[in-house]
């Protein structure tokens, strides 16, 4: 059997005494790239929080591998894009971790930054104010800060949100290589379209978890109408145009 | 005379609590504190031009004043260079620095400086007295106070959809053709107006408390906009009275104790009020918890056939432990 | 003969200006003092909370009151620390109300500002009741009286803001960081809530600071304006600050300067004046974000 990565038992969520999240049974073998996938408001993102412990769980409980070190790149609504940091700046706050309080980045942060920049294809970007580039740049940064964290699986949440198709395809070939040095990556993600060909794991959530496993078998399976209350229409990311990709 | 003070402190209260829910629900509280600041400009520019501190002139000087301040204040964040509370920040001082600087280089000599502009006293009010033919007819304040009532009132009334509309939604007002600016505007002229006229009653700083405490606390309590207006003014009423009995039992300042009541009032409403308040917030949130904790906890043992396992899996261990005092959980399956 | 006539008159207003110790003190103070704001400024500036300086300094009235009260002394420090406890309680008191109710963050600081300075307000009529009670020491701190500090004044300052700068330079990367991105910070395992009270407690200090020389009315403008100015010359934090220090040092200073030459003038005012300056200079001329130089440029653009 593989090694398991993450395991997450049991796990309830509320909000205002409402469970989000309820009895989540889970687990993300370790080496692959898995997507969480639900309709919205089925607590994708909750999902990806509790399992950092973000966010306090009311029952259950979440085992990530003691061995592995774990990097975040959260959905950027919370970043303040006035402040006066350079893409440089950004990136090297990815070393904040192994620093710790107080101690600041030396010539060695500073030189795996421009590094992880230039892993992005950001290096000649590296003076920008952070506000000044493209949604796409913007999250190859982010994604820079999180491989400066050196970390062994990666939480990312809607990394192709508001992204150009060429950084979306760029990003997948980066997370694809990770997945041959032996690490991990665990992603919110939405378009049904492109799961298969980006991902081999999934678990399909909304509020429970309605199925897990390789996503060509979840895909084809009942549980995706299911998940999506039959909501799924024949335009758009059909039912139909999913199961023939599949194939 | 002590009742001529609270009859003019609850009428001016009642005429500032109008144009405050305006600003409450506009987020725009502190815009509030601003104007307060900046019409003692105007005031000083409108001496200037009419030597006269009575001139009427002076009015309207001083609340044109207070528009220049929000449209300067909107214009600097308009250049999205900073943000909405720098703005306030940024203008407000200077305006009111160069007020200050013109009372004290060319105006020193006449009754014009800043501590009572600022500062206020309701105690003051009878010995300014409206006198026609040789006839009393009370302090002047008080008919300030039942002009400034009658504008604000007159103001809403008319306006009352396009106001409710334009700081329901902006766009929609537009879409609809009512000049959502002109709207803003009108609002900002009674914020302005009001201050003008308060502050020598109440101080420009207590000015902001008359102005917003009404205002936020009847937004605690009151879903719908008519009654929130009606019940601010009958707060700001209240709290002027309380206030001012207060006020002459300690022989301290009126309008800060009106202030310190009204923070108690709000206290009140935020922390024991039966719809919205803290209290009963938590004791309905804990009872709820409790109840959803049980549910789970009852949904493991279903499910794991074993109270001991479903304990293990449930984290909250403070109501685990009270529940089982209580006889809930074993008794069940 | 005329420029030398010029030359003597500014040699006479140098010499008098050096040879003035108070005025001297009094540089040194609103120097000092302009540094500590601006330097604070430019993290409040960023925090989207710099109003928060005006609530503070109106609310922290009735602690300098209180503390008189109970101790009935009127030494700077005592009452200095009278007016740091109720700009923090203020401070928690706007938190409070934001974080458990629908009130958003305006309406809880009118409320904690008009409120607090009411009771300041009544405790100071209170207090001029009181036998042998001289009121004057207190009521300069709602307008703030530079021309009576002294040198030891001068002290407590120096010490105050070598502490508030030590403090900022050791916590410098956790400030950035918990500005930048809260979300980030907390998944990295910075506590962002111990960064907010450390950053809370050193605003209040530098504003309560503040007080004595320009007043708690006009206090809010040292924490914004040179933080608001300073942003728009530089993409850099560390050159931000260092600007906005810079932006209050000097208007302490000339503003100090002005008030000495013209007779009568407060110096408060002067000061925010000078300030206001450097801000307007900021927001239309900084060569990357300057109002006027993007007009031009979008002419330009245009015209091609």
């Amino acid at each position: 059997m593989e090694k398991i990565a993450v395991e997450v038992k049991n796990l309830v969520v509320s909000y205002k005494e409402i469970p989000v999240l309820w009895d989540i049974n889970l687990k993300i073998p370790k080496g692959c790239l898995f997507a969480i996938v639900g309709p919205n408001g089925a607590g994708k993102t909750t999902l990806l929080k509790a399992m950092l412990d973000l966010i306090k769980a009311d029952a259950g409980f979440v085992n990530i591998d003691k061995t592995l070190k774990v990097s975040y790149v959260p959905q950027n609504s919370s970043v303040s894009w006035d402040f006066p940091a350079t893409c440089f700046d950004v990136v090297l706050m990815g070393s904040y971790r192994s620093l710790g309080w107080i101690k600041r980045p030396g010539r060695k942060e500073k030189n795996n930054a421009a590094a992880c920049l230039e892993k992005m294809g950001m290096l000649e970007f590296k003076d920008r104010q952070i506000n000044e580039l493209s949604g796409g740049q913007k999250q190859r940064v982010f994604l820079a800060r999180a491989l400066m964290e050196e970390g062994d699986i990666f939480f990312l949440d809607e990394p192709f949100r508001g992204v150009d198709v060429v950084t979306e395809k760029e990003i997948i070939r980066l997370l694809k290589s990770f997945k041959e040095e032996g690490k991990t990556a665990v992603l919110v993600h939405h378009d049904l379209s492109t799961l298969c060909e980006y991902f081999d794991y999934m678990a399909l959530i909304n509020k429970s978890l309605i199925a897990q496993g390789p996503c060509s078998e979840v895909l084809l399976s009942e549980k995706l109408t299911q998940a999506y209350n039959g909501k799924i229409s024949p335009f758009g990311v059909g039912y139909a145009n999913i199961a023939s990709n599949v194939r | 005379m002590e009742f001529e003070i609270v009859l003019v402190s609850c009428i001016t209260a009642a005429a500032l609590a109008i144009p405050g829910v305006f600003l409450a629900l506009k987020n725009m509280c502190m815009v509030s504190d601003s104007i307060t600041h900046t019409v003692i400009l105007g005031i000083v520019l409108g001496f200037f031009v009419t030597k006269d501190l009575s001139s009427p002139l002076l009015i309207i000087g001083a609340t044109l004043t207070g528009l220049l301040t929000v449209y300067l204040t909107e214009s600097l964040y308009k250049t999205k260079l900073v943000s909405e509370e720098s703005a306030i920040g940024v203008v407000f001082p200077l305006l009111f620095s160069i007020a200050v600087l013109l009372i004290t280089l060319f105006a020193s000599n006449v009754h014009l400086d800043t501590d009572s502009v600022l500062l206020g006293e309701l105690a003051f009010i009878p010995f300014d007295r409206l006198v026609i033919l040789g006839v009393d007819l009370g302090p002047k304040a008080l008919y300030f106070g039942l002009g400034l009532l009658l504008i604000n009132l007159a103001v809403t009334l008319i306006f009352y959809k396009e106001i409710k509309l334009s700081i329901f939604d902006y766009t929609q007002c537009a879409l609809y053709g009512f000049r959502p600016w002109a709207i803003h505007y009108l609002i900002m002229s009674m914020v302005s107006l009001s201050a003008v006229i308060s502050f020598n009653v109440a101080g420009s700083i207590l000015v902001v408390a008359f102005l917003s405490i009404p205002a936020i606390t009847s937004y605690l309590i009151c879903k719908d906009f008519k009654q929130m207006i009606i019940t601010s003014v009958l707060v700001a009423v209240l709290n002027s009275s309380l206030g001012c009995v207060f006020a002459f039992a300690l022989d301290v300042s009126i309008a800060g104790s009106i202030a310190v009541v009204s923070l108690l009032m709000f206290l009140r409403v935020f922390l024991f009020s039966k719809k919205a308040g803290l209290l009963m917030k938590f004791l309905d949130k804990r009872k709820r918890r409790e109840e959803y904790l049980k549910s789970l906890v009852l949904y493991y043992i279903n499910k794991e056939g074993n109270f001991q396992k479903a304990c293990g899996i449930v984290r909250d261990k403070r109501v685990m432990k009270k529940l089982v005092k209580e006889g809930i959980i074993k008794n069940s399956p | 003969m005329a420029k030398f006539h010029h030359l003597g008159w500014v040699m006479q207003i140098l010499r008098q200006m050096l040879g003035d110790y108070t005025f001297l003190v009094v540089t040194l103070c609103l120097g000092i003092l302009g540094a500590t704001c601006g330097m604070v400024s430019s993290f409040s500036v960023l925090k989207k909370e710099s109003l928060l300086a005006d609530s503070i300094g109106h609310a922290s009235l009735p602690g300098v009151v209180l503390a008189y009260i109970l101790t009935n002394s009127k030494k700077m420090e005592v009452l200095l620390f009278g007016a740091f406890l109720f700009g923090i309680i203020s401070t928690l008191l706007i938190l409070w109300i934001v974080n458990n109710s629908k009130i958003k963050h305006d309406g809880a600081m009118a409320l904690a500002l008009s409120s607090f300075f009411g009771l300041g307000m009544v405790l100071l009529t209170y207090v001029q009741k009181t036998p042998n009670a001289n009121q004057a020491g207190l009521n300069r701190f709602i307008f703030g009286q530079a021309s009576t500090l002294i040198l030891d004044d001068a002290k407590n300052l120096m010490i105050i803001s070598i502490t508030i700068f030590f403090i900022i330079l050791l916590f410098w990367k956790e400030l950035k960081l918990v500005i930048f991105d809260r979300d980030f910070a907390m998944s990295l395992g910075f506590r962002p809530a111990v960064i907010d009270i450390l950053f809370s407690a050193l605003q209040v200090l530098a504003i309560v600071t503040g007080l004595e020389a320009v007043g708690a009315v006009l206090i809010a403008s040292l924490i914004i304006t040179p933080g608001a100015a300073a942003r728009q010359w530089t993409d850099k934090l560390s050159v931000m600050v260092m600007l906005s220090c810079a932006f209050g040092a000097l208007s302490g200073i000339i503003g100090t300067v002005i008030s000495f030459l013209v007779p009568k003038i407060p110096t408060g005012p002067v000061v925010v004046i000078v300030l206001s300056i450097f801000a307007l200079i900021s927001v239309l001329f900084s060569p990357k974000r300057g109002v006027v130089l993007s007009k031009l440029k979008r002419g330009k653009a245009g015209g091609v």
